[in-house]
Formats: C-alpha cells, sequence, structure tokens
C-alpha cells in the first residue's frame, strides 16, 4: 500500500545514510551526558558520596595484593608492582561501568515491569542504544582517574616504559574488553525480559567482575578459558597490562577485535528477539 | 452485521479538513491479538511443577476487527474496560505485534518499527507519562527534539505554537514532576506533537482530569485538527470525550467492534441516560414524585441505608425539565447528575440488536 | 505476649517468609552462586601463591578448608535488615507494626530464619561441589569439642551481625537513610570479615588489632576454632570477647532502638 501523502511525508527522510543515522544518535547521546552533569552538580551529595566510596574500593582492592605479596615476590609470573598496574585499569574499567553503564542496567527491571519501555519503542531511535546508554553518573569518572594514576604508578614502580605501539594495542584491547563487558551485562540483564529481577543480576555480575582485579593467571585454567571467553575480564584488564608489560602477542588485538565484533552481533540479535517477544507477549 | 452495526456504517464520514484523498491513513483488517499466560499452582508443589511443565492459557483480546481511517478524521474508540482498545491502539502504534490480519498506518506496518514511520505518529497515554520527572518540560522537549531530528528553526516555532495554543508557557521550565495533572497533561500533548505528526494517538487522555482540564484538552485536540489537519483516534471509556469531539465513533467490547459510524445516529438510537442522585432533609413521597415525573423517567428502587435518597434514570433531552422539578420534592440537600457506565450504554446497545422494537 | 504466644506468632510469620522466599527462588539461587565466587577465586589466588613458591604461615589444608566452609558460615550469621528498617520508618511503615502486639523484630527475625533456610538448600549442593573438587585438601579435624565451640561462636556471632546491622538500621530514626553508614561498613567489613585474606595472614604488626576488631568475630573466629591450633590465651580470650562482642552490641542495638522509637512517637511518625 503506497503511503499516503501526508505534511509530514513531504519533509525529507531522517536518516538517509547510516553516518546520518549514528550522528543523530550522536548527538542525542551529548544531550544525555549534558543532562547527568547538571543532574550530578544538582545533587552534590551524592557524587561526594560516590567519590569517597571510590576510594573505599581501592583499598579494598589494593590491600589484598598488599597483603598476598608480604609472602611471595612473585606469583605465576607477576610481581607486585605489575599487579598494582593491573588494579589501576580494573580501577578504570570499573569507573566506566559505573559512570556509563551500571545506572542503565539497574534501572531496566522496571523498563520491563512497569511498561517505561513502551515510550521507548515509540520514538525513532534505537531502543537499544537507548536503554544501554540514557542514564549516566558521572561522579564515577573519579574511578578512572584514580585508576589511570595507579596504572601509571604501578608500571613505574616496576621499570616499565611500553613504546607507543604497545600503548595503543593496549588500548585496543582494553576497549574491546569493556565493549565485551558491556555485552556481558546487556546478556544477563535481558534475561529480565523472562524473568527474574536485575537486582540479583547484578549482584552476579559484581562478584564476577571481581576477577578483574587479579591476573587471569592466576586461577587454574578452566577458569582462566571461562573468565576470556564466556565473562571476558582478561580483554578487559590481564591482556592489556600483558601488552603494557611485554608479555603480550601479535595476534591479541586482531582477536580480541574478531570476539568482539561477533559477540556485539550476538547481543544485538539477542535484543531484538527480546524485543519481539516482548511486542508478542505483552499486553 | 447487527442491523444497528449495518446502520451506522452506512453513514457518510465527514469529509476531512485538509484535502481529503481516498486512501485511508489507518487501515485494518481482520486484526487479531491472542496471548499466551501461564498458569501456576499454588504452594510449593505447585512451584517446584512449574519449573518442569507450564500450562498456558489462551486469550483472545482482539477477535479480528477491521476499521479504516481518512486522512483529518477525529475517531473515537469507545468500550468499556478490558474490551481491547488499548490493545488496538498499542498495535497501531508498533508496540505489540498482532497475532493475525493485517494492519497499515501510513502505509507502513507498525510493529516493524521504522523510523519515518514512528516520526510521523505520536502516543499520548492517560494513564503513562511520556515525559521524564525530574527535570523541566523543556529538557524533555529538548530530547524530543534530538530524537526527531528537529533543527533549531521547527523546533523553535513548534513549541511556540504549541506553548500558545495549550497555554503552557510559564510551564516549560518547571520540573515536571511538580506540576499539577491538568497541566501536566498539556505538556504531554505538547511533547508528542512537537515533532508534528500526521496521526496522533490517545489512549484515555483524559482520565483523572476535573472537568475544566478535560474542556481544555478537548478544545486543544479540535483545534489542532482543524489547524494542522491531524488526523487523530482517542480511545475512551468517557461518553463525553468522545461526544465532543469525534464524529466518528467506534464502540468495542470484548475485542470486537460493535458499532463503527456516525455519532449523532448512535446517540440518537441508544440515547444513553443520565444519572441523577438528590439527597433530601426528609424522605420524599415517592408515590407522589413519581406521577410528577416525566414518561420516560425511571425512579430507582430506594436504598434502605439511605432512604432520603432518591435516584433517577433519565434520558438526555428530559434532564432539563427533572432537574426542574427535582427541587420541589423536598428540601434538596445535595444534587449530582452522572453518565450512565458505558457498559450500560453497551449493554443497551445489545438490547436494542436484539429486539429492536424496545425502545431504550 | 507470653513466651507462647510470641513463639507461635514466629512460626506463623515464619511459613509467610518461606513462602514469600520461595516465590523469588530464581534470584536467591543467583544471589547464593555469587555468594560462593570470592571463597573460589580466594582459594584460587592463594593456592596459586603457594604454588609460586611463598611460605605461608598456614598450610594447603587450612586455606582450602577455610574457604570451602566460609561461605556457609557467612551465610548461617548474615543479616540484612539494615537495608530496610531505614525505609520502613520513613516510609511509616514502622507505625503498623508499633500497633500490633509484639515487635516488629519478629517479622525481621522470622524473615532471617526463613531465607537462610532457603538459601542454605541453594547453597549447600554448592559448597558440596567446591568441596568434592577440593577434597584431596579439605581436612576438618573431628574433635567433638571442637564442633560444639564452632557451633557456639556461629550463633554468637549470628548475634553479634543481627544486632550490628539493627544498630546501623536505627540510624534511619534521624538520618534520612543509613546508606551511607552501610556502604562504609560493607567496604571495612570486605577486608576485616577475612572473607578474602584470612585474618591470619596479616602482617604481623596488624595482628593485634585484627584479632581484636569486632568483625573477626562474626565468623572468622568460629572457623579458627575449628580448624586452628591457638594458644590457651588465643582461645580465652577469643571466646571473651566473642561473647562479649554478641552481647554488648545486642544491647546497644536495643537501646538505640528504644531511644529511636522513642522520638519516632513523639513526632508522630
Amino acid at each position: 500500500m503506497d503511503t499516503p501523502e501526508t505534511r509530514a511525508s513531504r519533509r525529507p527522510p531522517l536518516d538517509p545514510t547510516i553516518v546520518h543515522r549514528l550522528r543523530r544518535h550522536g548527538r542525542l547521546w551529548k544531550r544525555f551526558f549534558v543532562m547527568a552533569i547538571a543532574r550530578e552538580i544538582q545533587y552534590r551529595a551524592n557524587a561526594i558520596s560516590i567519590i569517597l566510596v571510590g576510594i573505599a574500593f581501592i583499598i579494598v582492592s589494593i590491600l589484598p595484593v598488599l597483603l598476598l605479596f608480604q609472602f611471595a615476590g612473585e606469583v605465576n609470573g607477576w610481581n607486585q608492582d605489575e599487579v598494582i598496574a593491573l588494579v589501576g585499569l580494573f580501577q578504570v574499567m570499573t569507573g566506566i561501568m559505573e559512570t556509563f553503564i551500571r545506572p542503565n542496567m539497574t534501572r531496566f527491571t522496571a523498563l520491563v515491569s512497569e511498561g517505561d519501555l513502551d515510550p521507548v519503542l515509540l520514538r525513532p531511535i534505537s531502543s537499544q542504544f537507548y536503554v544501554t546508554f540514557r542514564w549516566m553518573s558521572p561522579a564515577s569518572l573519579f574511578y578512572v582517574i584514580a585508576g589511570a594514576a595507579l596504572l601509571v604508578i604501578g608500571l613505574h614502580r616496576a621499570g616499565i616504559q611500553p613504546s607507543p605501539v604497545e600503548i595503543l594495542l593496549a588500548t585496543v584491547i582494553a576497549t574491546c574488553g569493556m565493549i565485551l563487558l558491556v555485552c556481558a551485562w546487556s546478556a544477563l540483564v535481558y534475561i529480565v525480559f523472562w524473568t527474574i529481577s536485575v537486582a540479583s543480576i547484578a549482584q552476579l555480575f559484581d562478584d564476577l567482575w571481581t576477577a578483574g582485579g587479579y591476573p587471569v593467571v592466576f586461577f587454574p585454567t578452566p577458569l582462566r578459558l571461562f573468565l576470556t571467553f564466556v565473562f571476558p575480564v582478561a580483554f578487559a584488564t590481564t591482556i592489556p597490562v600483558d601488552l603494557l608489560t611485554g608479555r603480550g602477542h601479535w595476534w591479541q588485538p586482531l582477536l580480541a577485535v574478531a570476539v568482539t565484533v561477533v559477540v556485539a552481533g550476538l547481543i544485538r540479535m539477542w535484543w531484538r528477539y527480546a524485543i519481539r517477544s516482548y511486542a508478542s507477549a505483552s499486553s | 452485521m447487527s442491523e444497528l452495526a449495518a446502520r451506522g456504517s452506512r453513514t457518510v464520514a465527514t469529509p476531512s479538513p485538509a484535502g481529503a484523498r481516498s486512501q485511508p491513513v489507518i487501515a485494518v483488517t481482520d486484526l487479531v491479538k491472542t496471548y499466551q499466560f501461564h498458569h501456576q499452582q499454588a504452594g510449593f508443589t505447585g512451584a517446584i511443577k512449574s519449573i518442569f511443565k507450564r500450562e498456558y492459557q489462551t486469550r483472545l483480546a482482539v477477535k479480528g476487527i477491521s476499521l479504516a481511517v481518512r486522512p483529518g478524521e477525529i475517531v473515537g474508540l469507545l468500550g468499556p474496560n478490558g474490551a481491547g482498545k488499548t490493545t488496538t491502539l498499542k498495535m497501531l502504534t508498533g508496540l505489540l505485534r498482532p497475532s493475525g490480519g493485517e494492519i497499515s498506518v501510513l502505509g507502513y506496518q507498525p510493529w516493524q518499527r521504522q523510523t519515518e514511520f514512528l516520526r510521523r505518529i505520536a502516543l499520548v497515554m492517560g494513564q503513562k507519562s511520556m515525559l521524564w520527572w525530574d527535570v523541566s518540560a523543556m529538557e524533555s522537549l529538548l530530547l524530543h527534539k534530538d530524537m526527531y531530528g528537529l533543527d533549531d528553526a521547527e523546533f523553535r516555532e513548534s513549541v511556540d505554537q504549541l506553548a500558545d495554543l495549550l497555554d503552557v508557557r510559564d510551564l516549560l521550565d518547571v520540573q515536571v514532576r511538580r506540576v499539577s495533572l491538568g497541566e501536566r497533561m498539556k505538556l504531554e500533548l505538547m511533547a508528542a506533537l512537537v515533532h508534528r505528526p500526521d496521526v496522533l494517538f490517545l489512549d484515555e487522555p483524559t482520565i483523572g482530569l476535573d472537568v475544566v482540564a478535560k474542556a481544555r484538552v478537548r478544545t486543544f485536540l479540535h483545534d489542532l485538527n482543524r489547524q494542522l489537519g491531524t488526523t487523530i483516534m482517542i480511545t475512551s471509556h468517557d461518553m463525553d470525550d468522545i461526544e465532543a469531539l469525534c464524529q466518528r465513533v467506534m464502540i468495542m467490547t470484548t475485542g470486537e467492534i460493535e458499532y463503527d459510524g456516525d455519532l449523532t445516529t448512535l446517540v440518537r438510537t441508544i440515547q444513553p441516560r443520565k444519572r441523577v442522585r438528590a439527597i433530601f432533609a426528609e424522605i420524599p413521597d415517592r408515590t407522589r414524585i413519581e406521577t410528577t415525573l416525566p414518561p420516560d423517567v425511571e425512579l430507582l428502587a430506594a436504598d434502605d441505608d439511605a432512604p432520603e435518597t432518591l435516584r433517577l434514570e433519565v434520558p438526555r433531552d428530559a434532564l432539563g425539565v427533572v432537574l426542574e422539578r427535582v427541587p420541589r420534592f423536598g428540601a434538596l440537600l445535595d444534587l449530582d447528575v452522572s453518565d450512565t457506565d458505558v457498559e450500560e450504554i453497551v449493554r443497551d446497545l445489545f438490547l436494542h440488536q436484539r429486539h429492536p422494537e424496545v425502545a431504550s | 505476649m507470653t513466651i507462647g504466644q510470641t513463639l507461635r506468632v514466629i512460626r506463623r510469620l515464619f511459613a509467610v517468609n518461606i513462602a514469600n522466599t520461595l516465590a523469588y527462588r530464581a534470584e536467591f539461587f543467583i544471589y547464593m552462586f555469587g555468594s560462593i565466587i570470592t571463597p573460589i577465586m580466594a582459594l584460587m589466588i592463594w593456592r596459586a601463591t603457594l604454588t609460586s613458591g611463598a611460605s605461608l604461615p598456614v598450610d594447603t589444608r587450612y586455606l582450602t578448608t577455610y574457604f570451602v566452609l566460609s561461605s556457609l558460615a557467612a551465610l548461617v550469621t548474615s543479616a540484612w535488615h539494615q537495608m530496610w528498617l531505614p525505609s520502613m520508618i520513613r516510609d511509616g511503615k514502622l507505625s503498623i507494626w508499633l500497633v500490633r502486639p509484639g515487635s516488629v523484630f519478629f517479622e525481621i527475625v522470622a524473615n532471617n530464619l526463613a531465607e537462610k533456610a532457603i538459601k542454605f538448600l541453594f547453597l549447600a549442593p554448592m559448597v558440596g561441589i567446591f568441596w568434592w573438587f577440593y577434597r584431596d585438601d579439605v581436612v576438618v579435624k573431628a574433635s567433638v569439642l571442637r564442633w560444639i565451640g564452632f557451633t557456639a561462636c556461629l550463633l554468637f556471632g549470628a548475634l553479634f551481625y543481627f544486632s550490628l546491622q539493627a544498630l546501623i538500621g536505627t540510624v534511619g530514626f534521624w538520618w534520612q537513610d543509613a546508606r551511607a553508614v552501610d556502604w562504609f561498613a560493607g567496604m571495612v567489613q570486605a577486608i576485616l570479615l577475612g572473607g578474602i585474606v584470612p585474618l591470619v595472614l596479616f602482617p604481623d604488626w596488624a595482628q593485634g588489632f585484627v584479632n581484636a576488631q569486632p568483625y573477626r568475630y562474626r565468623f572468622a573466629f568460629a572457623l579458627d576454632v575449628l580448624l586452628r591450633d591457638m594458644s590457651r590465651q588465643e582461645l580465652v580470650t577469643g571466646f571473651i570477647l566473642q561473647a562479649g562482642y554478641a552481647m554488648g552490641f545486642a544491647m546497644l542495638a536495643r537501646w538505640c532502638w528504644l531511644r529511636g522509637l522513642r522520638s519516632y512517637s513523639a513526632v508522630g511518625g
């Protein structure tokens, strides 16, 4: 059936190319960010408490490492300073997740159970984009700064000066790791469409994530594989630091990108399936 | 097809003001929606059983409806709760996927949720806010601006026009959570219309509003349709909404459309009545009152707990006469006029269908 | 209320809470799975440390048994009402309880026991699997006296922690909510409970503090009673502190609760 001619149909299409679509979503993200900053400034006390929690989190992450290395000079090829650097990167990743991802994930149950998803589906934007990135907690960027400092300190104390190529490759892998973690988060959270609430899933994610504070080689092989390919903390913390400390392999960035593309595609498909079943099953 | 429905659909719909084209904006054929939900027995054994086997029940929410709406029409979908009105609306806006039948809005299949489709429609739900609560209305509007890809000039022009039409200019910078229900509905309408959709869907828009606010919303929608030619589809279980706005009404009960056509014809045929409740200082003399009432007016049986209360069912055209006479029945303390329920109207509709010779 | 009535009420509340908990069984299953992840990881890390040639004041057997049992011990001594006391106070739901005979703590205790019962059903098999994987190194000395001591310490530990959470919850009478205090406590206990680093592995200069601080007496001391050979002096001091913290926090919590109730009723909460 042809589109009847209406006032609106005479307007140029909104997204003639995918670049337009990306740009429009980029502009939308910027607005989300600006609004989040404004909200953070308004609720200052909340921002301060986030920073305090951040400091506590650093202490809780570092202390076991320091206590552990009282007894050994190195564990499975890692010395204390290298592990400190890893904890720093772990902090950075935690900060990015706390800032951009967690605020959305905790709202997810209400989205589905209280029909808050409908207004999202009505708008000409990617619903998956909205649901993943709408809310932000900019104060948590403190974790990123603190973590970056710790990373630099750790590398310095270990006497390591990575080359620019190594830094670049490490960043690539870490970015892939970040994306994979978002995918892991999403995969767990989309279960909410069919059952459960997010609270327990969020707790599970946190418990698994603590593994990211330790080099993946500290764990036995089966767990290592799990932490690389199922719950990919290895890509987020261990492998990038390996690259910075000269222990990496050239094929690791390629593997990371390949795995990320595949997994991101799967998550996209899963979202589509979830929305489809939501639209078929809900009332 | 019932005689009444047949009579209704032969009425020609009012031609749209925006230069009618014969192609419908909304076209639906044999639309069906079923749900499956599972049955879980209570108790511990029930919980264990449900892990292994789930019993599903199917519910038919929309049973094969057909309708067509032309550009510029204002159409009302009237019916009791649970009739399937909201479900139909959600299918038309792409929120739900139909289980069967054909559906087309502006030439698109709504459930595919294409960008070009979504930017041309809008939905306002009386019971669910589309705005963001803890920021000002303007923030919500700016989010809409980015979501719908409006440029600065068209955004500003649209906001100005709507703010004036709805008289909400002072509210734009107020946090939405602080605004009263009636004003919030106006802001919802504004947000829904800032991107100038071709079709506006409304689901119970006046629910919970006071009389003044309801009137304002109705006036606004009327003006909107007149000035911009926006096609409007409203669901409601409030007869007055439909009466004030719609030339054409569809009555929906238990998933089917029982009537689709002219409103005046419907009103004339059904003649929904008003309920008058009067409370007197002393128990009124019912037998004497009954003789003074006009012939169509029915005096309902007295309530033993409240013998001073008189309840009447009055046809609309006799309302004026009745209201004039009620104060003479005694010392009047309180007077209340309300509609008979939609359920009653619909019951009347069926009664008339089955026994057309019986006048309501 | 008589003791008989009290017990009947608690039993009824217990049944209701069991039903409620079962309704959310999937969530609780996931929570329990999450709770076992930390000890599993911690054990693996310490074993990796040992294989790298570290010399620890304790052996593999102690470490393995400690971590296998720690999640169970943590469950038995857990309490979570500090999260909902402030919201009950804020929302005025507390008033509903105040007009009923019997304390709101009947519900809290019933809920605590009921959830623990269901959680135990989920956790025990998981611990069983964990145990089986490391069965060569899990050694529990079978002396009855130790088991009695262990159980007694766990009971005191449960009382201590329950009281501590109640104490944190009473913050809700005076402040908006207890979240900040709860967060802080959570961070502190992540270290001082001995969940990731057994307290015996803290540096010598910290041992005095670490052994005296109250969090040790939630379950870490009980595990030491069961698994470690301690000197008579260490045992005696430990038991005194175990009982002392339990009683002390219970009394403190009760006192704060009554003070709070008084001020709550005064403003017609």
